[in-house]
């Protein structure tokens, strides 16, 4: 039997898809209520421009041209990597986001490491007692932790830990010690649901026969749950890995804000206040692709290490 | 020992219902009995009486305008939870217009719809909220606007399914060799069902649409001040909430709250209905 492979039909539905989220993303501009050149006189910090550069900004926003043109232009330009410039300071976007990049990049590879040491050994425990106290105080905790506000975490850490308590320091530097506040702020509520599902999985897992052919042939609750609960279980988890791509995108522009993170979600919300359109569309438009690139990469990847998932489609 | 486990499970579940239930009966009692007894203005500015400590005149103090913290307590809850219905409406509305719409036409119709619906849930939707809120300039219409397109698309791929899986039903068709016509069948076969399943979806998300109306209201891109709404407070008196923590403690305590709330009751549902599927 032939194992399941990426074909060409998936990558082509996947450009296919692409391109709509693109025609979407850009179509926000014709949203923008208001003239466009008047909005990015605006955004240059000038309120009452005259009638000359305003026609001037229309032409460098090609707004003399049809829309279709436009949209065909811009994409053209964006497919060559080329995303504009920001309205605001007329840098390159790319550039802006280059500047930016270490921080995010820093804050997401600590949100994922507080995620997935948190979030294993809860789940191992949780299914190691299920339905006993430790899995209830789980099933509680992540109750609540799905119910915090990533916003809120972050607005209570930095007045509360911070401020009261005088631990850590307020300048969030993007270095990684100041990197633990937003961190944990992001992950409470990933590691919530990580747990919920992957404890889901486990207890999925111990429920079948395979479970009860290892503890007859003398393997102890441990084992089984290191080696046949937890790889068996997290293999079906890795779609949910990817949407956590997505939450986390979102997420992290509004942490990144709260506690003034120098990385590149801060700078969205500051481009959203400042109406920096060609920001905003760069930014959703990198973060769909990541989004829908790792998405399907963790499909293919399932499918890969279990080969019955493309069977039961 | 798995019907144990079913059992226990159930117990749980029953649990986290009724906390749920108990947390949203007291704090809708308290908007509600609150907005009618509770006389103090939401947005009376009082320069004297600015930071006051929780009193029994000002039970949660007063903000940095001096003005009541419970009367804008009351105001915001009151706000938050009809933007959220208003919101969750409209997408139940869109959703089972389309969903039902894509279902039983097929063909052009049904991929068109589909292929919009992909390209939607391609883009992470607290991101797509958050720039069409931008995009469109802050505002409430803006923000109902802007979690509404972030939400409909995951319903009415759902709605679809339903009603691609409700056609050849046994009802749906005894109801059509009957002779009813197909407007009537859905109306009365198709349509409660997919409805009560998206109203359940419904209620799962309610927490996660106030902590959504909430967090955008705190970046300023949502609810504007003079208007209350537990986000916008908290955005509001940042810069004193060392001197006065009572304006961090009451709207933390009301979002976690609302939302913890709304989350244990959507959860139990949610449950509750997969079991019955599963019976």
């Amino acid at each position: 039997m032939r194992l399941w492979r990426p074909g060409l039909s998936r990558i082509v539905q996947l450009i296919v898809t692409l391109w709509g989220a693109s025609v979407v993303i850009w179509s926000m501009i014709l949203l923008a209520p208001g003239d466009p050149a008047r909005r990015l006189l605006i955004a240059r910090g000038i309120p009452d421009p005259l009638a000359e550069d305003v026609a001037a900004a229309r032409r460098e926003l090609r707004l003399d041209q049809p829309v279709v043109v436009r949209y065909v232009r811009w994409l053209g330009d964006v497919v060559r990597g080329d995303f504009g410039a920001s309205w605001r300071t007329n840098r390159s976007v790319l550039s802006e986001f280059g500047d930016r990049f270490g921080a995010t990049a820093v804050l997401g590879v600590a949100t994922m490491v507080f995620v997935v040491v948190f979030t294993v050994p809860m789940t191992l425990i949780a299914a190691r007692w299920r339905e006993r106290w430790p899995d209830k105080v789980m099933q509680v905790g992540s109750s609540i932790g799905t119910s915090l506000p990533s916003f809120l975490v972050s607005l209570v850490l930095l007045h509360v830990v911070v401020l009261e308590w005088g631990w850590g320091q307020v300048l969030s530097d993007g270095s990684v010690g100041s990197v633990w506040l937003p961190a944990s702020a992001l992950s409470i509520g990933v590691a919530a649901t990580w747990t919920r599902l992957l404890r889901g999985g486990m207890v999925g897992v111990l429920d079948t026969s395979l479970a009860d052919i290892c503890r007859s042939r003398g393997a102890g609750p441990w084992r089984i749950m290191t080696r046949v609960a937890l790889p068996n279980a997290l293999v079906r988890f890795l779609p949910f890995m990817a949407l956590t791509v997505g939450a986390l995108v979102g997420g992290a522009a509004v942490v990144e804000s709260v506690v003034d993170w120098p990385g590149m979600g801060a700078y969205l919300v500051d481009a959203i206040n400042a109406r920096d359109l060609p920001v905003i569309q760069a930014y959703v438009l990198l973060a769909t692709v990541a989004y829908v690139v790792t998405a399907n990469g963790a499909d293919v990847l399932a499918r890969r290490l279990d080969p019955r998932l493309g069977i039961e489609r | 020992m798995r019907l144990g486990g079913i059992g226990a499970r159930r117990r749980t579940g029953r649990i986290g219902l009724i906390v749920g239930v108990v947390i949203a009966v007291l704090m809708i009692g308290t908007v509600v009995i609150g907005s009618i007894t509770w006389d103090l203005s939401p947005s009376a500015l009082s320069l004297t009486k600015k930071l006051e400590r929780p009193s029994w005149q000002h039970p949660l103090g007063t903000d940095s305008f001096g003005r009541d913290q419970f009367a804008r307590l009351l105001d915001g809850g009151r706000r938050s939870l009809s933007i959220a219905a208003v919101i969750l409406a409209g997408v139940v509305t869109i959703s089972l217009a389309l969903g039902v719409l894509a279902g039983l036409a097929g063909g052009v119709v049904d991929s068109a719809i589909s292929r919009v619906v992909d390209v939607l849930l391609s883009i992470p939707s607290t991101l797509l909220a958050l720039a069409l809120v931008g995009v469109l300039g802050p505002g409430l219409v803006s923000l109902m606007i802007a979690m509404i397109t972030s939400l409909w698309a995951g319903y009415t791929r759902i709605a679809r399914s339903l009603t691609i899986a409700a056609r050849n039903r046994g009802d749906v068709l005894a109801a059509r060799q009957a002779g009813r016509g197909w407007v009537a069948t859905t109306r009365g076969h198709i349509v409660p069902g997919v409805v009560s399943q998206l109203l359940v979806l419904a209620t799962l998300d309610i927490g996660g649409v106030l902590a959504a109306i909430a967090s955008l209201s705190f970046l300023g891109l949502g609810v504007q001040s003079p208007d209350a709404e537990w986000g916008s407070m908290l955005s509001e008196s940042r810069l004193f909430l060392t001197n006065a923590p009572w304006l961090l403690a009451a709207p933390t305590a009301a979002i976690v709250l609302t939302v913890l709330a709304a989350n244990l009751i959507g959860e139990s549902m949610h449950d509750r209905l997969v079991m019955e599927r599963t019976r």
